[in-house]
């Protein structure tokens, strides 16, 4: 990259509160596909994870729908616990954006180019071949970790933040989402002990995208497996919410990552940052752990740069070099006008 | 210099059209400040939806089915188990250089239970303004819950709504930015199933639909269609077609000028009387209506309209001639307290 030839944009500056996307140019073409075939692309009969960091999973259904949970940002209040994130959710394209709750870590919506999007989603929607379930519950008030308890969280966010009484900050809906035999649930930040009726109604389930981390800050290694492997018997289990090097703030929004609780159990430290399989490679699973570890589908900046980043390392006398632009403006045949 | 001169200018606010031979080729988009949602401020909690998850609705059925009317193409929607849909609320661009400012006033903070947009245009998408549990934007599928059903239907926004009052020209010149003239922008109609009615809110719509989206769009009982005099959005010809083809019992125009919300010539500037007094008609003196099977099974292409009724005040700044002189208020000595 040449820094020198990088444009000026002829652009102008607009606060955008709510709906953007009316300046990211979405385009709901392959929606339109899915509404009239049914998919969006020949059956692969393989579910595909991505991981984006913090709690962000975008699944991609055997008929291409690909449906990004949680994405992530600073959340415009600084009350809100300061800033979390040292990097801006990257603007990837997505079919359906999914939100838990209304949290900066979960409400990035408007960072994801895509034409629809569910809030805190109760109720069922089908689209393609994906059948996506919300079951509205509440947040994690005290999530019985080292760190964190109830009265800390409370005093963080200096606001009532368990039920009854709590207000919308304060609640979040689980999604399940059922694809060709699948069912995949994320959680969100969902409290550890929902009502039993949620839990009959999710039953067994293939994959839980989790927020267990070392930590617990949402979900301790302990609830995550109750929750995980004895409650819902999930097959795969994907942990999430915890701290990723570059995209985290250190003192925010998880502290440490999630590779104790993944050796654990049965697992699979993932090289990539997506992992695909189907119903079959999955079957003798039993709460095998596939843990991505700072895998994220995009590129994260790390300080110092620990990837090429393309910076001309030359002397300023070269680079950018006294182009003295306001001569310009120089009289001529005098010194001044 | 003479370089910088000749761009379209960036001030905002600016509503300089820009030179058409680079409108599709350099798409000039601005820098946003994203704020993003708000939802996290908000008051309530999720204790209906959860309710209406557990028992399926709110109350016992009353059989009948309520439509509010909030302006625009802004629509409440209560079921016959209590759940309110909300449709479509309004606000002014985010960026005044997209046709400067449309409304003399905002649309109120209201409660609704589930949120829906038909598009990203600001006179559909402020659900920000929603005092809701779930928001489902510019949704696409079948959505069901409790005792209704909503089938988003991807299509297109109209782009030549062949009015003789906005052609393509003066949409260029009222919205010069951006990319008004691409063909593909996004519009997602809804049919909404309840209380046994099948209601359609057609957003911004084109007229023309390929034949899949007839196919879902049959047997209709009551339409809501952005109509009026001027054909801002739908000409009345092109509402009849529309309600014809869908077979809809009852039509109710939305999307015209009101006086006291919309501002004049922003965009649109007739109501919709002319379309109305046309039809078989009714003229509803309030802003809610209840219907059910029974009240509709009568009708055929009747159109209720609800004129400048919503559940809300608007304020009309009458500007005439005062010929009292007010008084000076005399200079209050503040600083006296601290003698």
């Amino acid at each position: 990259m040449d820094m020198t030839k990088l444009p000026n944009p002829k652009t102008w500056l607009v606060p955008v509160i709510g709906d953007n996307s009316f300046y990211q140019g979405v385009k709901n073409d392959r929606l339109i596909a899915a509404q009239k075939n049914g998919v969006i692309r020949k059956s692969t009969g393989k579910v595909t994870v991505e991981f984006y960091g913090m709690i962000s999973y975008k699944i991609i259904t055997p008929g291409g729908v690909e449906i990004l949970f949680d994405p992530f940002r600073n959340a415009p209040d600084l009350d809100l616990g300061g800033i979390w994130f040292l990097s801006q959710f990257p603007e990837v394209s997505a079919d359906v954006v999914v939100s838990t709750h209304a949290h900066g870590d979960h409400d990035g919506m408007m960072r994801v180019h895509a034409p629809m999007v569910l809030d805190r989603l109760a109720g069922t929607v089908e689209i393609g071949d994906a059948k996506i379930t919300g079951f509205p519950d509440k947040h994690v008030s005290n999530p019985e970790n080292e760190i964190y308890d109830g009265r800390i969280l409370e005093k963080a966010f200096a606001k009532h933040n368990y039920p009854p009484g709590e207000n919308m900050e304060w609640d979040n809906s689980i999604i399940l989402v059922e694809t060709e035999g699948f069912r995949i649930v994320f959680w969100g930040d969902n409290r550890q002990n929902p009502p039993q009726e949620i839990l009959d109604e999710l039953g067994d389930i293939d994959i839980f995208l989790s927020a267990v981390s070392d930590d617990g800050h949402i979900t301790t290694a302990r609830w995550g497996e109750k929750l995980g492997k004895e409650i819902m018997n999930a097959k795969v289990v994907f942990p999430g919410h915890y701290n990723v090097e570059g995209i985290n703030h250190p003192y925010a929004s998880g502290i440490i990552d999630a590779a104790q609780f993944t050796r654990m159990h049965d697992h699979t430290f993932l090289k990539e940052t997506s992992v695909s399989f189907s119903k079959e490679d999955i079957k003798d699973y039993n709460f095998h752990v596939m843990y991505f570890g700072e895998n994220v589908n995009w590129k994260v900046l790390k300080w110092p740069h620990k990837y090429n980043y393309d910076y001309p390392m030359v002397s300023i006398e070269e680079w950018p070099g006294d182009h003295r632009e306001w001569t310009a403006y120089k009289p001529e045949g005098k010194e001044k006008y | 210099m003479e370089k910088a001169k000749k761009q379209s200018s960036p001030v905002m606010g600016s509503t300089r059209k820009q030179e058409r031979e680079h409108e599709h080729k350099e798409m000039v988009m601005p820098r946003i400040v994203q704020v993003g949602d708000v939802a996290y401020a908000q008051n309530k909690n999720n204790t209906r939806v959860i309710a209406a998850h557990y028992y399926g609705g709110l109350r016992e059925s009353v059989n009948e089915v309520t439509f509010t009317y909030y302006g625009m193409s802004a629509f409440k929607i209560t079921t016959p188990k209590g759940l309110e849909l909300f449709f479509d609320p309004w606000k002014n661009p985010c960026d005044p250089s997209w046709g400067g400012i449309w409304y003399s006033m905002r649309m109120p903070m209201t409660h609704c239970d589930i949120g829906f947009t038909t598009h990203s245009h600001f006179d559909h998408n402020a659900f920000e303004m929603l005092d809701a549990s779930t928001i489902l934007k510019n949704f696409v599928g079948v959505y069901d819950f409790a005792d209704f059903k909503v089938t988003g239907i991807a299509d297109k926004h109209i782009v030549e709504t062949q009015s003789s009052v906005f052609t393509q020209d003066v949409l260029q010149e009222l919205y010069p930015f951006p990319n008004v003239a691409l063909e593909d922008r996004d519009n997602t109609i809804y049919l909404i199933e309840t209380g046994g009615l099948r209601i359609v809110h057609w957003g911004d719509n084109r007229q023309n639909p390929p034949q899949d989206v007839w196919d879902r769009l049959q047997n209709i009982d009551i339409a809501i269609l952005p109509i009026s005099d001027d054909g801002r959005t739908l000409t009345p010809e092109w509402a009849d077609k529309i309600a014809e083809k869908m077979g809809a019992k009852i039509i109710i125009p939305t999307h015209y000028y009101m006086e006291g919300i919309n501002i004049l010539n922003a965009g649109w500037g007739k109501s919709a009387i002319e379309y109305v007094k046309s039809h078989e008609h009714t003229i509803v003196d309030t802003h809610t209506i209840t219907l059910n099977t029974d009240k509709v099974k009568d009708y055929n292409n009747h159109v209720f309209y609800f004129g400048e009724n919503v559940p809300f005040e608007i304020e009309r700044v009458e500007l005439s001639q005062n010929n009292e002189v007010s008084k000076i208020p005399e200079v209050k000595p503040v600083w006296e307290q601290y003698k």
